[in-house]
């Protein structure tokens, strides 16, 4: 990193030799504008880095093109981490989908796939997150949020029909990884070999569910860091095509840390992960390249834009320095990204169209391999059939009206961009050496450094926006009555009966099911997180081919290691 | 009274999204209110236990997910523990047709997204006096 | 005397006899009057009974961080499984400026919460320096006279300030995280010198017994004449160690 922070010094060094960043010509402008804009006109971003009017030939050093930036495809991958980027492989839109029972789910599904969609996402209800069959809770949190699943006749049903032989899945799951699970025993009972399964585990990343999240907090994090590293064996052994570790840089960002904060924490994690698989044996070479990451991006555009250059190549000089990693497989930042839902409003909620628009192009110019675009009343519920069409119709005018496939990094070359992204780095980098001194990230989430951080950024933005510092239309700026809003807003419940139907299925399933082999395969469950050798999710797996829920697999894990809370951080 | 409130924030169901509440205990802290913060995932008898124990004037719950729906039982829990003088304000994602229901519950005030910090600060320091003075009233009974 | 006071009295009257029956809202509410040094708050204070002895008091205190709920927690359940009744006050810093606190240590021994057998009080310190509130020592009176056995008063605090719990507590505290090194040094005109017992907390770090042997060698030099010093290795997590602290606790309240 150091061979990189230099260059910066030397990135001003005309000295009034009438090239195109004059010092001389630099500063008469300089003075011009201090004329028109006053001497107190500053402007920072989220992240705190100085906004300045503009940018020019002294900001960026191109004569270390190759070293910075680089060809797409190549090390350190500013530019992008594959050859032909969006021109030769679109993105994926992927939306996520997970309203209802798994009958509901599976229609919205289908509907969007005839409208284009082709990324599959499991996003299971709030019960499950917890750990819970849909018979644990409250039948009025059911299926609001996600789609009822419990057993492995849901999610049969959740994938009838859909492709999982060819397209990726992407499932929101973690420990102890029921949810696929489920799909590898529906895939199997179908006579697709796992191998040849594609996908990715999109929540596995128990680090940013302590620090910002919690839903997923299922068992104390010691069991949590011990079944992903069993989860991430088995799939690289098992089914090569799986992602089965996805670090999660938006939970940061959406609890309130910086865009510089959020990717400083999502590499910090990812190294602790590889770290920890090193400390189990494991060779970097093979598991990095199947590493996956899944970030935020919000409206500040220019700003997000650096985030994921910057990320990328911080992260490939990263992983050579602390792995010795030297294929290019092993050092791509691959990744996710989600448009911010913490950045839409509930006033006006048509605006947000506009909002997904300029957080989706970002994303784009970033260098994204799948975009959720969040739909325009995410703010309030989740996506109807016609805010979730909206949403995959966006993500196609940008790419095939406005072609912004066409061209790789357009903005790369910008000296305000390559200039942010070196500031940025240095951003990112100070992060990464905070979480470092407090002992790596496992130890930062333990003891509540990260979330006191995220504290902090929250509490600032906010601020900016209570201030009126930070627009936001409809809400500190261009109010108007609620009344004219023009959108009704309605929270979609699913229909109680049909949840009442859903609740019924699911005792005839526990009551018809073969009850000792259920039992025996959560004895051995048991057996498997008491033991330190054997893998906890080769018994997950089991336990759903012998019938088991996903509430009962939970339910034995949580009786054998603990319930688990994030710690509480004020 | 010589403090300015004294203010339980916490979260009931299954949604764990505390950015929210953790920027209100924040604002209520520097306006002089005693903020006690729990994470998410209370159980209704505990909170009632903690409400009671620690003679809060305001319960403030957080909701961003569907988890609103359990307020009236919160509601309906204190009065039936005699603590129905503690104002119960509500703060994050409820659609309008549900906010009314839990008005008709007891509620005292929702916060939608957007609510300024002033708003928050003013009325729940308002809802803490009166509930203050309910049991004044009722020492005096 | 008018009719409305005597009915203010016999109002007071039971409140009182509440109170020493160990009911929680009539010590809750008491206790607000007793923060908020209300004249009804005094009047109750005057009407408590003499207690039959002193009360044992145990101050715990510690570094953010480092674990103290958690081992309080740990710790209630032990005492519980002594049918021992515990009261706990936890004490969070007021800010300065606005006079407001957030309180967030109880969450942690949320699971107690339902068991009339221990009463738990967040308390702000108001303004008061040393980590402590001014009314502490009259609200430490007032759930003592309620029949809890044993009070935990938790501080936050590194270093001198923390001194001022001795004044309240008769067996006093001190926790550690492991691997502080320099910060021990700090430690020699403070806390350690009025601790009854240190404690290492989150003692499955490998920096633990580095840690145990510092403190060791603190308490070794401040010479023969000052009576043992316990150092304890706990995992508030796990319930390792928690024991062994209740022993010790109860060894020297019972010693007092």
């Amino acid at each position: 990193m150091s061979e990189h922070q230099e260059q910066k010094g030397s990135a001003t060094v005309s000295q009034g030799d009438g090239k195109p960043g004059d010092a001389e010509a630099q500063r008469a402008w300089k003075e011009r504008l201090t004329d028109l804009l006053g001497p107190d006109d500053r402007r920072t971003n989220r992240s705190g880095l100085e906004v300045r009017a503009l940018y020019d030939p002294n900001d960026w050093d191109s004569s270390r093109y190759l070293e910075d930036l680089g060809y797409p495809g190549e090390p350190p991958f500013t530019r992008g981490i594959h050859t032909s980027m969006h021109r030769g492989r679109p993105w994926t839109p992927r939306l996520v989908v997970g309203y209802g029972i798994p009958e509901d789910y599976n229609k919205r599904m289908h509907h969007l796939y005839e409208l284009g969609l082709t990324g599959l996402y499991v996003s299971p209800c709030n019960s499950h997150m917890r750990g819970y069959d849909p018979d644990q809770v409250e039948p009025v949190l059911l299926g609001t949020c996600g789609t009822l699943i419990a057993t492995k006749e849901d999610m049969d049903l959740c994938l009838d029909g859909l492709p999982i032989d060819r397209e990726s899945v992407a499932l929101g799951d973690t420990a102890p990884y029921t949810l696929s699970a489920l799909m590898f025993n529906v895939a199997k009972d179908r006579g697709i070999a796992w191998r040849t399964l594609a996908g990715t585990s999109t929540q596995s990343d128990y680090l940013s569910h302590c620090a910002a999240l919690g839903m997923f907090f299922r068992i104390p994090l010691d069991a949590q860091r011990r079944a992903l590293l069993d989860h991430v064996t088995w799939m690289n052994e098992t089914a090569p095509r799986w992602n089965p570790m996805s670090v999660v840089g938006q939970h940061y960002q959406q609890a309130g840390a910086t865009p510089a904060e959020a990717m400083g924490f999502a590499l910090s994690a990812a190294l602790q992960h590889g770290m920890d698989l090193v400390d189990r044996g494991a060779d970097p070479e093979a598991f990095l390249a199947r590493f996956s990451f899944f970030f935020d991006v919000s409206l500040s555009f220019f700003e997000e834009v650096a985030k994921f250059r910057a990320g990328r190549r911080v992260w490939s000089r990263l992983v050579r320095e602390r792995f010795g990693v030297k294929s290019a497989q092993a050092k791509r930042l691959r990744f996710h990204v989600q448009t911010s839902g913490a950045d839409l409003t509930r006033q006006q909620p048509l605006n947000n169209i506009a909002r997904v628009t300029v957080q989706a192009m970002a994303g784009i110019f970033g260098g994204l391999q799948s975009l959720h675009t969040d739909a325009y009343d995410e703010a309030i519920c989740s996506p109807t059939e016609q805010s979730a069409r909206i949403a995959v119709a966006t993500q196609h005018i940008l790419r095939d009206e406005a072609h912004l496939a066409d061209v790789i990094d357009p903005l790369g070359g910008s000296y305000y961009v390559e200039r942010l992204t070196d500031e940025m780095e240095e951003q990112i980098l100070s992060v990464i050496r905070i979480v470092d001194e407090a002992g790596g990230m496992f130890e930062a989430v333990r003891d509540g450094v990260v979330q006191s951080m995220i504290g902090r950024s929250a509490l600032q933005h906010q601020r900016a926006i209570d201030s009126g510092e930070q627009v936001v239309v409809g809400l500190n700026r261009y109010v108007i009555p609620e009344s004219e809003d023009g959108d009704e807003q309605v929270l979609q419940r699913p229909d109680p009966e049909r949840i009442a139907r859903y609740l019924d299925r699911l005792k005839h399933f526990r009551e018809t099911r073969q009850q000792r082999p259920v039992q025996r395969a959560l004895d051995e469950l048991a057996r498997a997180y008491e033991s330190t050798d054997q893998n906890t999710y080769q018994a997950v797996i089991r336990a759903v081919a012998a019938g088991a829920t996903h509430g009962e697999i939970c339910g034995r894990v949580r009786e054998t290691v603990g319930f688990g809370n994030p710690p509480v951080v004020v | 009274m010589n403090h300015r409130g004294k203010v339980l924030l916490t979260k009931i169901g299954l949604d764990a999204h505390d950015r929210g509440s953790r920027i209100v205990a924040t604002y209520l802290r520097d306006a002089g209110m005693e903020v006690i913060y729990t994470g998410p995932w209370q159980q209704i008898p505990d909170v009632v236990n903690l409400a009671d124990q620690e003679d809060v004037d305001v319960i403030g719950i957080s909701s961003l997910a569907t988890d609103h729906a359990l307020v009236p039982g919160l509601i309906q829990a204190l009065r039936e523990a005699g603590l129905g003088h503690i104002r119960v304000v509500v703060g994050g994602i409820v659609p309008n047709a549900e906010a009314d229901e839990l008005i008709q519950a007891g509620v005292a005030r929702i916060f939608h997204p957007g609510a300024s910090r002033e708003s928050i600060v003013q009325e729940v320091e308002a809802l803490a006096a009166e509930a203050r003075t309910t049991i004044e009233q009722d020492h005096q009974a | 005397m008018s009719a409305v006071d005597t009915g203010r009295d016999r109002s007071l009257e039971a409140l009182v006899e509440r109170i020493v029956d160990g009911h929680p809202r009539s010590i809750a509410r008491a206790i607000t009057e007793i923060e908020d040094q209300t004249a009804r708050g005094e009047s109750i204070l005057q009407q408590l009974p003499e207690p039959d002895q002193p009360a044992a008091v145990v101050g715990i205190t510690g570094p953010p961080g480092v674990g103290k709920s958690t081992l309080i927690n740990a710790l209630i359940t032990e005492l519980r499984a002594r049918e021992l009744r515990v009261g706990v006050l936890s004490v969070d810093p007021s800010s300065p400026v606005s006079g407001g606190a957030v309180l967030g240590d109880r969450i942690r021994m949320a699971r107690h919460a339902s068991d009339p057998g221990v009463f738990i009080r967040s308390l702000a310190s108001r303004g008061q320096i040393g980590g402590l509130c001014r009314t502490i020592d009259r609200v430490i009176r007032l759930v003592h006279a309620a029949g809890f056995d044993l009070l935990i008063v938790e501080t936050v605090g590194t270093g001198q300030v923390d001194v001022a719990i001795t004044e309240v507590a008769n067996t006093n505290v001190a926790l550690f995280a492991p691997g502080l090194g320099d910060e021990i040094q700090a430690l020699k005109a403070g806390i350690l010198e009025v601790a009854d017992i240190l404690v290492v907390n989150r003692a499955d770090s490998p920096h633990t017994r580095g840690t145990l042997l510092e403190l060791e060698s603190m308490l070794a030099l401040r010479g023969t004449e000052q009576r043992r010093v316990p150092v304890l290795a706990t995992i508030a997590t796990t319930g390792e160690g928690v024991a062994e602290l209740a022993d010790r606790i109860l060894d020297l309240a019972s010693s007092d």
